[in-house]
């Protein structure tokens, strides 16, 4: 055999061990998800399950609020995108355009506001959020999902790889800046606008840490809260250990939405990934 | 990424279309109109909190009651106390073991998805997908794979004759552990963003070498790897900074144990304020990791910045 095929033949065995891999755990979710409880525990792994029900999702959506919390988590989500985009594209396209002084002000504070996490100012944002009565509110799960500087950057990139010449041209014409964003600049804008929402999306819909503590009522608690709080069990716990049928359950339910949205726009989402990727 | 002044004026351009550029480049009430609502954001949701916390930290408050002016005893307290320092090495023992690792991984996994080989579009898919699982389910998905009697990891590592690894409760594994769950949820960024690296590198760049005589790990060596140095500068600030903000794996996974053996510094800060309900000390906690959060950014894009003239 030539070294060329021997290479070859190397890389495609490789290549077969990285597939394996990195489905393995998602293939094991879900076949733990559809087995019986009494046959989740087992010596030797059964990967089809014998037989398959759906008891465990049953399970799930009976006796906890999972519907509740499905629906928590699009509502945050979905508020957190729209506001983000009306938000951010006016913000990253003036940011790209004007120069006014204190904008490295501005660009170091929105910078930092992408760095640090919501972990690292829990006390003051729950303080806060309590003097002003909204805890358990959705408004308090969004609001500080829009203090994030990720979107204007992204937008501030990307109109300032747009040629300004029709900008100018428009502004010669005497059209507004309003104009002109919303009919020359955001049709331009569109890729980076997509990645925006991709990214908005799945930082809200996979926030944990603030709304674990900016919530404790089942009607407003988003998905990995609630199912953590609630059906994974706290580790180390003797009382309770995890149900690991019922909890795969919920836990492919819950991932299910983020996934189909990945798989229908996973061409933008790697570029997004790949030109201006943060969590 | 990287902070850049305005467009370079070119010469060529004509003083008319200069002294438009100038116009236009003057903030307008369309300005304010724009930045307003982000600005209005960002002071009240982000840096308020932090005035805030700042104010909080000079005192001792203990939820209930009111807060008593200290000092800057919280501080000193800081400093002193055991298991903050305990989980300052955590934190710093992550941030390495899970950056080099991962660089490694994407590195490779790119080079990997990057030969013309059938099954690699299925195989990126696969491994970018982890990315979009939340922090809840991988936790829950990861405490079943390591389950020390049951689990699926032990036992295929059975079968080649490796014992039983204690993977969670172990305080020396529990971090490893983290990490390892780690190459399979957030190696998707690292192989995505080497990707696109290595698809940027002139072809013009092998044939010359190839034309020289180079081969294989030469080109590899003086070709591939000098010209990801740029990613790999990104690669590293974002790796180091969002693997220093750990909260969710130890959460979910750990809950900060076996004996903190996993408690990074948020999840100190979170325990003292929502476990303990000390929220003077877990303030001023805020404030030392955000004043560390901002050196660590700082430094690392001055670095990428001299790094990229």
């Amino acid at each position: 055999m030539h070294q060329a095929q021997l290479r070859r033949l190397m890389l495609v065995l490789l290549l077969a061990l990285v597939i394996v891999l990195y489905a393995a755990p998602t293939l094991w979710l879900i076949s733990t998800s559809l087995k019986e409880e009494g046959r989740v525990v087992s010596r030797t792994p059964q990967w089809i399950p014998n037989p398959i029900t759906l008891d465990n999702y049953r399970a799930a959506f009976t006796r906890y609020p999972l519907a509740r919390w499905l629906w928590n988590s699009v509502v945050v989500s979905v508020a957190t995108v729209v506001l983000s985009v009306l938000i951010n594209v006016p913000a990253g396209y003036a940011f790209a355009r004007y120069r006014f002084s204190g904008d490295w002000l501005l660009y170091w504070l929105s910078l930092i506001s992408i760095m640090v996490p919501v972990q690292a100012y829990l006390v003051p944002l729950y303080l806060t959020f309590a003097s002003l009565g909204l805890l358990n509110t959705y408004t308090g799960l969004v609001l500080p999902l829009l203090a994030n500087g990720f979107g204007v950057f992204l937008i501030r990139q990307f109109v300032q790889q747009i040629p300004r010449e029709l900008e100018e041209a428009a502004i010669v014409d005497g059209a507004s800046r309003f104009t002109i964003l919303w009919r020359v600049v955001v049709p331009m804008t569109m890729p980076a606008i997509v990645t925006l929402i991709i990214f908005r999306f799945m930082a809200s819909w996979n926030a944990f840490a603030w709304p674990l503590v900016a919530t404790s009522s089942d009607q407003v608690k988003t998905l990995p809260v609630g199912l953590t709080l609630h059906i994974f069990g706290v580790f180390g716990a003797a009382s309770a250990p995890p149900r690991y049928g019922l909890s795969m359950a919920a836990a492919f339910a819950s991932i299910l939405p983020a996934i189909i949205v990945f798989l229908v726009l996973q061409r933008y989402f790697v570029q997004g990934m790949a030109t201006s990727g943060l969590k | 990424m990287t902070p850049r002044g305005g467009a370079q004026e070119s010469r060529l351009h004509s003083r008319s279309v200069a002294a438009t550029r100038a116009a236009s480049e003057r903030p307008d009430v369309w300005t304010w109109v724009m930045l307003g609502p982000y600005l209005g954001s960002l002071v009240l949701f982000f840096l308020m909190p932090f005035l805030v916390a700042v104010a909080i930290s000079f005192t001792q408050w203990a939820i209930i009651g009111q807060p008593r002016f200290i000092g800057i005893a919280n501080y000193i307290r800081a400093i002193h106390d055991p298991s903050m320092l305990q989980a300052l090495w955590n934190t710093f023992y992550y941030v390495v073991l899970q950056a080099s690792t991962l660089i490694v991984l994407g590195l490779g996994l790119a080079l990997l998805l990057n030969a013309a080989i059938p099954g690699r579009v299925l195989a990126r898919t696969l491994v970018v997908m982890p990315y979009v699982i939340s922090v809840a389910v991988m936790g829950i998905l990861w405490r079943w794979i390591f389950e020390p009697n049951f689990g699926i990891l032990n036992h295929y590592l059975a079968q080649v004759g490796i014992p039983r690894i204690w993977w969670l409760t172990d305080t020396a594994q529990a971090m490893p552990s983290i990490v390892i769950a780690n190459w399979w949820w957030s190696a998707g960024f690292n192989t995505v963003v080497y990707l696109a690296g290595l698809q940027g590198i002139a072809p013009e760049l092998y044939e010359a070498a190839r034309t020289d005589g180079a081969t294989g790990w030469a080109l590899f060596r003086h070709i591939t790897l000098p010209s990801l140095r740029p990613v790999t500068f990104y690669v590293i600030v974002i790796d180091t900074i969002t693997s220093f903000q750990m909260f969710g794996e130890s959460f979910v996974m750990t809950q900060g144990g076996p004996l903190g053996a996993t408690t990074t510094l948020t999840y100190r800060l979170y325990s003292a304020a929502f476990k303990e309900l000390e929220l003077g000390y877990a303030a001023a906690l805020s404030v030392v990791f955000l004043a560390a959060i901002v050196a660590l950014t700082i430094t690392e894009f001055r670095m990428i910045q001299s790094a990229a003239d």
